[in-house]
């Protein structure tokens, strides 16, 4: 009757079934069924429990994780499927930091607006505490989620940070302690150093991270992927072991002296991985991207940053959108160096247009090419963007060329 | 539902009272089979009903009993409690030919007579009824600690996890040891 044993001892003593006499395959299909804080919870009664349920890996209803790294603090929103097991708890909040105290950490969470405390140990670190808890998550998620976002958060780039000593940078724990003695010493930093031991512990975090997902046997598996991280590179480490249908990948704060190699971004390492293949929306705002523009041509959606836009870049373009029916939307943003005469140059003047687009006919087609070039003041970038629409939406009094 | 009737053994099992009637008679007459648990009470049931189990399904699919072949040759789950039996077989005639619900909330709240459905249900393989069971048995511990899910599950702690392991290696080392001397024995 039994098809597998999976617990060492099971009941001979009663006479009576429990948990622990369930075949194999029918406790697999129960830990299906317990939901994410269940698994969590089943996870923390014994070790037999924990090792069988890392390695059934039951489906669950976890669809969100937003991980903040903060100065000081880890932060993770956690949410859960609307319709899942744990309706009454769809998302939460958990805040990992480090107390004023220096040799001590806090976990709290926050449900609904309410901060309770969890737990405060007095031996290692804060980040210790976040990986405990999202270790065994992070490797053994099954399910696939609808979002995962890994933002590093950084200082507002102000010139000077005054801090008070060993005081927590967290919102929490200032909330927490309000009042700030006066006889409180204070130091003051530039907004440079404050920010490099946080650049160094998230580069830290970032590691543990890749090491953790690394371990998985097959990637984990995600909607859409928001890497925010400080280096370029960064965002190979994570999306290497992560699947994902939509990537974006941003800064941070934007960064003037970025080196060269920080700040430049080439999937050529992964671009075999299968982990890249899957992605259908690629939204890369901050690193510039120095892929040739041919190993994009694959992906339906695409918004990056260049250095220059060449004519031929966009005259293949434009024939790539009019012969390919799978590409959507694209944007390149660039850096105006060949002044602004460009992109009029190779598609033609528009001079009593304000917004300036380009309709070109698709043969055979109810969609229209529009390509549409701006200017992003705060940006100071260059936006060219190739989309397909549909014939009804082109303005009336539009000249949509046919050629 | 079916009617049940207590039998003497296996080999010759009571008569079973009549199968209930559906509302409207079938144009072709329905075969029925038997079958009967550790109480040796024996439940009439039509071919269609034991469609849930593919276990049962699998084996009359090609038998071509008659009536009274059937009748005298009722399968034995001697491992299955005649309650339990009882639930399953009202089960599957109340989903007879109907696609079955997403939630059912006619299942055991007692967690023993639950595990025991479990393990029934399972066994014969009905998929659709263990679902349900294995969803009411996670919703058991749904919002609990890990120490009220220890408590309704009776999952023993880690030390006396490890202590009844040894004691079972124990127990199997020395029930080894008697038969081995209970084997030399024999060979004298």
């Amino acid at each position: 009757m039994f098809l597998f044993d999976w617990f060492c001892s099971k009941n001979e003593q009663n006479e009576k079934p429990t948990i622990t006499d369930m075949p194999y395959s029918v406790m697999s299909q129960i830990l299906d069924k317990v939901g994410f804080l269940g698994t969590l919870n089943l996870r923390k009664t014994c070790k037999t429990f924990r090792n069988f349920i890392d390695d059934v890996k039951p489906i669950n209803d976890l669809k969100q994780l937003r991980i903040t790294l903060g100065h000081f603090y880890v932060q993770v929103e956690v949410f859960l499927d609307k319709n899942g097991y744990d309706t009454d708890k769809c998302s939460f909040v958990l805040s990992y930091q480090q107390a004023p105290d220096d040799n001590s950490w806090l976990i709290f969470k926050l449900v609904d607006d309410e901060v309770e405390f969890v737990k405060k140990m007095d031996e290692g670190e804060f980040i210790d505490a976040f990986f405990h808890d999202f270790e065994s998550i992070l490797k053994n998620q099954k399910s696939k989620l609808a979002y995962l976002k890994i933002k590093a958060d950084s200082f507002v780039p102000f010139d000077f940070y005054r801090e008070i000593k060993s005081e927590p940078q967290s919102m929490l724990s200032r909330c927490l302690c309000p009042r700030r003695k006066k006889s409180e010493e204070t130091i003051i930093v530039t907004a440079n150093e404050a920010n490099r031991g946080h650049k160094k512990s998230v580069s830290e975090t970032i590691n543990r991270l890749e090491t953790i997902l690394k371990c998985r046997s097959v990637p984990l598996q995600t909607k859409r992927l928001l890497l925010m991280v400080f280096e370029s590179s960064q965002v190979i480490q994570i999306l290497r072991y992560v699947k994902t249908e939509e990537l974006g990948a941003l800064q941070p704060t934007r960064e003037a002296d970025l080196s060269e190699k920080k700040r430049n971004l080439r999937f050529d390492e992964i671009s075999k991985c299968e982990t890249y293949e899957n992605i259908r929306d690629i939204r890369v705002l901050d690193f510039v991207v120095t892929n040739p523009i041919s190993d994009f041509l694959d992906k339906p959606v695409l918004i990056i940053r260049r250095i220059h836009v060449s004519e031929d870049d966009i005259l293949n373009l434009k024939r790539a959108f009019l012969t390919s029916s799978h590409l959507k939307r694209w944007q390149l943003q660039y850096e105006d160096s060949e002044g602004d005469g460009s992109i009029h140059d190779i598609l033609g003047r528009m001079p009593h247009e304000e917004q300036e687009k380009w309709f070109y006919g698709i043969p055979n087609s109810t969609e229209v090419l529009c390509i549409q070039s701006g200017y992003q003041t705060v940006l100071e970038r260059v936006t060219v963007s190739f989309t397909r629409i549909n014939l009804v939406d082109v303005p009336e009094n539009a000249w949509v060329d046919w050629e | 539902m079916s009617s049940t009737e207590q039998g003497t053994s296996s080999a010759a099992p009571a008569e079973p009272t009549t199968a209930p009637e559906s509302a409207a008679a079938p144009e072709v007459p329905e075969s029925f089979y038997y079958v009967h648990g550790k109480d040796k009470v024996v439940h009439k049931v039509s071919a269609g009903a034991l469609q849930h189990s593919a276990l049962i399904h699998g084996m009359i699919s090609n038998l071509g009993y008659t009536e009274e072949q059937a009748k005298a040759n009722p399968f034995p789950f001697e491992n299955i409690d005649g309650d339990i039996l009882q639930m399953v077989v009202d089960w599957c005639n109340q989903h007879k030919g109907k696609p079955t619900p997403p939630e059912d909330t006619n299942l055991p709240k007692q967690k023993e007579k639950l595990f025991d459905l479990v393990l029934a249900v399972n066994y014969l393989e009905i998929k659709e009824l263990l679902t349900y069971c294995c969803k009411q048995v996670a919703m058991m511990v749904k919002g609990k600690s890990p120490e009220e899910i220890r408590e309704i599950w009776m999952i023993p702690t880690d030390a006396e996890d490890e202590a009844a392991e040894k004691e079972a290696k124990k127990r199997a080392g020395k029930e080894a040891a008697g038969e081995t001397a209970a084997a030399a024995g024999d060979a004298k």
